[in-house]
């Protein structure tokens, strides 16, 4: 059967295609997509869908059943179902890492910390306040701020050249306005970025303080691909994350996931 | 069914002058609910609560900052504007800071004939707190013989508790059909009960109660098969997030622990002081059989837990007792009331609650306070819980994202540890 997972996040969409063979399989990944959110979410998830479909080479009538997630999911006019993201994250780790029981969701506008079972069903989480701190946003503005690509932020940030940047304002406008003063210093850009990843991990790892992290632990969503925050979030928590390939679609597997679990459900009822 | 309760709600001001012109009697305001309303009924007023709304709260922005909730803010905002004019008084217990700050400004910047800043002691189960406030409690008796212009017997006042204490009951009545499953009226509904009931004539409301108690068995059953909640923290009064709750997630909220809610209502007052003194039946209802809020914590809670009468089928039977040993002399009498803690966790234990949602006021200290040790009571019996922070302009967007991701987590839990903690409260 081939199901689909949509996530509508803040600020990129994944669509994900999965096929699982007839009975008990773990499925594969056919194809994915990920575009940035824009402003029409509804036609963003088509956009997305249509990329996926053309990756995967299938129609659409092809699929059984899509489940939307994230911020945009009520919104996804093709969808069968919504399942909040938090729940999806968990199933998705779970689906890559079977070990897993601590995940930290880094997305564009929020950070949380989901514990699950052994099914990869939620046990906890909690989620960082309203604001856009200790968040994508946030690592998006630096970049810019200081024209780096977002991509090689992890490695600006550990080719220090003076000595890290001190960055204490949690908000990102004022944290914008603190770099600003620290360039006109002279203060060099790879200290700056240094220090703006020093600061989201140490924001993380409050979140994470608040509950018990296990030894299997992974990190998803967009940031998990920033390699300035994952290594000083391994190195102060000690424990080795488990990162999957594509860290961005986790949600969107979970969701894929959850059609599947929902179609097994159905035709059991069925019979 | 429940409309004429929401058509108070809904237009509150309208309804409270229409009270004031048609029958003629004085509106006085009141900002929270360990104001002794009775007293102000028996002199032969309408004692109204006030309630913060959606519009952002700008004109109080000169006398607040912004690091004080919104409820306390949005309230002052609709003074200033001007809403609360028709008032005859405005009267308040001291309970936390913050209202007592917009009062303050209350009274300095509006214009009402009456005001009165009721001195409610910060521990209030010892009898010198008790002395004290039966002293206060005489003292505001003599403002409303003076303000209304007439003598308040105790008569008076025993009718006047007595019409409370029939609404109390009959509410309550009404919530005890919310322990069946599907639960007899939704959370939304409960709280339009208790909402109307601090807005009108509690006479007036009597009588509606006691139709819709008549009429509640004809109505179709609600649906079976949801998962039911319990709402524990600081005052709600925004229906729009229980809606968000019932009817857009798809969960009951069963019971809860908010002074606009199910606290509102509990605690009867002890007949037996009523024939000898009513002013002492009131001090007795409002200190000990009512549930303390968080601001009326004993500051030497630990000891409170370890003298505590439900010892032996406390939480603590459950939970990790205090660290430390018991002094061997107390600094206070022990307590005659039961702990907030202990409340909760019966209320929604007797609710079969899955779940516990903490709605707290965006910088409401003594919620903020009690959501460790609430949380962790029911955790203690495998009660999850998530904590929400709401202020009155309430953007859905992330609340629903986290009160559904815990709807889904949520399953039913294992009601076999029941008799083993039940005892105490017949809630």
């Amino acid at each position: 059967m081939i199901t689909v997972g949509i996530d509508i996040g803040s600020m990129s969409a994944d669509a994900v295609i999965m096929e699982f063979a007839e009975g008990i399989g773990r499925g594969k990944i056919m194809s994915y997509a990920i575009i940035p959110t824009g402003w029409d979410s509804a036609e963003t998830s088509k956009k997305c869908m249509d990329l996926a479909l053309k990756k995967a080479n299938i129609k659409f009538s092809d699929i059984e059943y899509i489940v939307s997630t994230g911020y945009g999911r009520v919104i996804v006019p093709f969808s069968n179902k919504n399942i909040t993201e938090i729940s999806c994250h968990a199933k998705g780790a779970n689906w890559n890492f079977p070990s897993v029981r601590t995940i930290l969701d880094m997305g564009g506008q929020d950070c949380k910390v989901i514990t699950c079972d052994e099914a990869g069903k939620v046990t906890s989480f909690l989620m960082n306040d309203k604001c856009a701190a200790g968040a994508g946003r946030s690592m998006e503005i630096m970049a810019k701020l200081v024209d780096v690509p977002l991509k090689s932020i992890g490695e600006h940030s550990f080719q220090i050249v003076d000595k890290q940047a001190m960055i204490s304002s949690t908000c990102v406008l004022f944290a914008r306005s603190e770099v600003m003063e620290l360039l006109r210093e002279g203060v060099h850009k790879n200290d700056i970025l240094a220090g703006a990843c020093d600061a989201l991990t140490s924001r993380v790892l409050t979140l994470l303080s608040r509950t018990e992290v296990q030894k299997d632990f992974a990190i998803s969503g967009g940031i998990a691909k920033n390699i300035g925050i994952t290594k000083r979030v391994e190195e102060r928590l000690g424990l080795q994350a488990k990162i999957a390939d594509e860290p961005q679609i986790i949600g969107a597997i979970g969701a894929a996931v959850f059609a599947k679990d929902t179609i097994l459900k159905q035709r059991e009822g069925g019979q | 069914m429940f409309s004429y309760f929401k058509d108070i709600v809904d237009n509150r001001h309208d309804h409270a002058q229409s009270l004031q012109k048609k029958k003629s009697k004085k509106i006085i305001g009141y900002l929270c609910s360990y104001v002794p309303e009775e007293i102000i009924y028996a002199a032969g007023g309408i004692p109204i609560r006030l309630f913060s709304n959606e519009e952002s709260p700008s004109l109080s922005e000169n006398f607040m900052q912004n690091y004080y909730c919104t409820f306390s803010r949005s309230i002052l905002h609709q003074g200033l504007a001007g809403e609360f004019d028709y008032m005859d008084g405005l009267v308040t217990a001291y309970s936390c800071v913050t209202m007592r700050l917009a009062f303050d400004n209350f009274q300095r910047e509006c214009n009402f004939p009456y005001t009165r800043f009721l001195y409610l002691p910060g521990i209030i189960d010892t009898p010198d707190a008790k002395a004290f406030y039966h002293k206060e409690l005489r003292r505001f008796k003599r403002d409303m013989e003076d303000l209304f212009g007439r003598n308040i017997t105790d008569n008076d006042l025993r009718d006047a508790i007595n019409v409370y204490d029939e609404n109390r009951e009959l509410i309550l009545e009404i919530f005890k059909g919310r322990k069946e499953s599907p639960p007899n009226i939704s959370g939304e509904e409960a709280y339009l009960l208790t909402l109307s009931s601090m807005l009108t004539d509690k006479a007036e409301h009597n009588k509606m109660l006691k139709t819709l108690i008549k009429d509640l068995p004809k109505r179709k059953p609600l649906k079976a098969g949801v998962n039911r909640v319990m709402i524990v923290g600081s005052p709600l009064d925004n229906l729009k997030l229980l809606r968000l709750i019932e009817k857009d997630i798809g969960a009951y909220v069963v019971t809860d622990d908010t002074c606009t809610g199910t606290r509102y209502i509990m605690g009867t007052t002890p007949t037996d002081l009523m024939d000898k003194d009513p002013l002492k039946a009131l001090v007795q209802r409002y200190m000990i059989s009512r549930p303390p809020c968080p601001t009326k914590h004993s500051p030497n809670r630990w000891i409170e837990c370890m003298t505590c009468p439900f010892r032996t089928v406390s939480c603590f039977a459950l939970n990790p007792s205090p660290k430390r040993t018991l002094p061997k002399s107390l600094p206070f009498p022990a307590p005659e009331r039961i702990c907030r803690f202990r409340y909760a966790l019966q209320l929604g234990i007797n609710h079969k609650v899955e779940g516990v949602i903490a709605l707290i006021q965006k910088f409401c200290d003594p919620h903020g306070y009690d959501y460790h040790h609430v949380t962790q009571a029911f955790q203690d019996v495998g009660i999850p819980s998530v904590p929400i922070e709401i202020d009155n302009m309430v953007s859905i967007g992330q609340v629903r994202t986290r009160i559904e991701a815990f709807i889904e987590m949520i399953q039913p839990v294992d009601y076999l540890i029941e008799p083993e903690i039940k005892a105490g409260v017949e809630i």
